[in-house]
């Protein structure tokens, strides 16, 4: 699958919510309505960067009930590769952009009899759309927000004035932090957990799910990897005869649309599988970032993810 | 005509212990009785709290189930339908980590899935064992009437009287195989009555 076309958007307001997080409302250029989309969609939003087009995914934070706008919030990442910088200081009202269609890789599952969901520093922005979800359905909830401090608490402190007996809100300083293994020792049967957060929380409350013997038909998580940077490599690509070099801060992806290859993506954080591709030759190893392969796969060293991964090689040729 | 490719015929496997669980059900009825007793005897079957209730056949049941009932290990339920209310009673105060064995009649078995269904309880959290006869709950798709213990692979409807043919089309939410008026495309053409669900 090719890309979708991208929606041209402009950016109407923006907005600080925390130190380091800004809330952007986009709508159509065209004026028409947005795609409707479930709660825990994201899109990518194409930014025109100077040196290069960059690209992230943001989850949407409102809901279908009004497509004239989508809301997305950005968090200014220390080690930003380009991405989270530019929408922080290059865009204001009035920027245009282009974003894909919504696509859900993160939606509550409808078999469930309770909903946990845990959330931590900006991985709130897809729980943002899950809570908005769920005060209209007849189905339990319980969120657990987790911020470094009441200033970087903003979105939860939303979450809970919507819904004020299901959200709560467990701040670094002053403490105490989010006990996860006392919040999942008393779920009852049925309730599925959804996580989101930085990469450490994520695995954590993973860990301390399956330790207390929930099963993974129950555990729902979301995390996008940035490309992390890495050193140079060279990458044949044998269906479109062409041989391109991977600079340090650009990920394989990005190397390969930039050399105008059609690659097909989603989430380009590792996490979908859409943008899988075999490996025909190598002459190194693969640096697998991505949560989608097996640890089987990553080892048979016959695919990989470009949109996070690299390698460490003298030769690599790709079907692309 | 009994075996088919139709996806939705429920596949059994055999009970084996399930380390990753927390808090383990265990529930027989009639012939299911002996794998419950296996899985309970089985090396490994984890120490965690457990519940185990059992409707053996009237006045047999495997040799050992009074002594297992005596120490606690088993509560003995008169039959199939009183064991499914204290199941669904019991699933209620039942917390994440739980997992569920059942051995017993297809029946049995297809109303102990719609129950952990209607909890929540997903396949990697369910295990189940055939055990015994494979006669079939069948609804009838015509007036809707439920036709318990049907071994052939025709049967006359309890509820409007149809001549139904037993298809392998299963649904989880009825805990039944659907029974199609037989003659439907052809009045008067039925195939011949075969026992085919012993």
């Amino acid at each position: 699958m090719t890309p979708a076309a991208t929606i041209p958007v402009v950016v109407r307001e923006v907005r600080p919510v925390t130190p380091l997080i800004r809330r952007f409302t986009l709508a159509r250029e065209d004026g028409l309505p947005l795609p409707a989309f479930s709660a825990g969609a994201h899109v990518v939003v194409v930014m025109p960067g100077a040196a290069r087009t960059l690209r992230n995914p943001y989850s949407l934070m409102g809901t279908s009930a009004d497509l004239s706008t989508y809301d997305i919030a950005v968090r200014l990442s220390e080690t930003s590769r380009g991405g989270s910088r530019f929408m922080h200081e290059a865009v204001a009202p009035g920027s245009k952009l282009a974003i894909t269609p919504p696509v859900n890789l993160f939606p509550l599952d409808k078999l469930a009899r309770r909903h946990l969901l845990l959330c931590g520093g900006v991985g709130i922005t897809p729980v943002s759309a899950h809570v908005r979800e769920l005060v209209h359905g007849g189905v339990p909830f319980e969120v657990h927000c987790g911020a470094r401090s009441i200033e970087h608490a903003t979105l939860a402190l939303e979450l809970r004035a919507i819904a004020p007996d299901a959200v709560a809100i467990h701040l670094d300083t002053p403490g105490p932090t989010m006990d996860v293994e006392a919040i999942l020792a008393e779920q009852p049967l049925g309730t599925h957990l959804y996580v989101c957060g930085p990469g450490g929380m994520i695995e954590n409350v993973i860990a301390t799910a399956r330790a207390a013997g929930w099963p993974e038909s129950h555990i729902h998580w979301e995390r996008f990897t940035a490309p992390p940077a890495g050193k140079p490599f060279e990458v044949t690509l044998s269906r479109s005869g062409k041989r391109i070099t991977v600079p340090p801060e650009m990920s394989l992806l990005e190397a390969i649309e930039a050399a105008g290859v059609d690659a097909p993506f989603l989430c380009r954080g590792g996490a979908c599988g859409q943008c899988e591709t075999t490996v025909l030759a190598l002459d190194g190893t693969l640096l697998h970032h991505d949560v989608y392969l097996s640890a089987d796969q990553k080892a048979a060293g016959d695919r990989i993810m470009p949109c996070v991964s690299r390698a460490d090689c003298r030769t690599l040729v790709l079907d692309r | 005509m009994t075996t088919s490719a139709i996806k939705s015929r429920p596949i059994y496997g055999s009970l084996v212990p399930d380390p990753t669980g927390r808090h383990h059900v265990v529930v027989g009825e009639g012939p299911g009785t002996a794998p419950v007793m296996r899985l309970l005897a089985a090396p490994g079957f984890p120490e965690h709290p457990r519940h185990v209730l059992v409707a053996p056949e009237p006045a047999s049941g495997p040799a050992g189930l009074a002594a297992l009932s005596a120490c606690g290990v088993a509560e003995i339920v008169p039959d199939g339908p009183s064991l499914l209310r204290r199941l669904d009673a019991l699933l209620d105060g039942c917390r994440m980590g739980t997992r569920l064995y059942a051995a017993g009649s297809e029946s049995f078995l297809g109303a102990v899935v719609k129950i952990a269904a209607e909890h929540g309880l997903l396949d990697d959290e369910c295990r189940t064992e055939h055990a015994g006869s494979t006669a079939r709950r069948v609804h009838c798709t015509h007036c809707r009437q439920v036709n318990e213990h049907v071994t052939t692979n025709l049967v006359a409807c309890a509820g409007c009287g149809r001549t139904l043919f037993v298809r392998d089309h299963y649904s989880r939410r009825l805990a039944a195989f659907m029974g199609v008026q037989a003659d439907a495309e052809q009045p008067g053409a039925t195939p011949a009555l075969q026992e085919v669900f012993p």
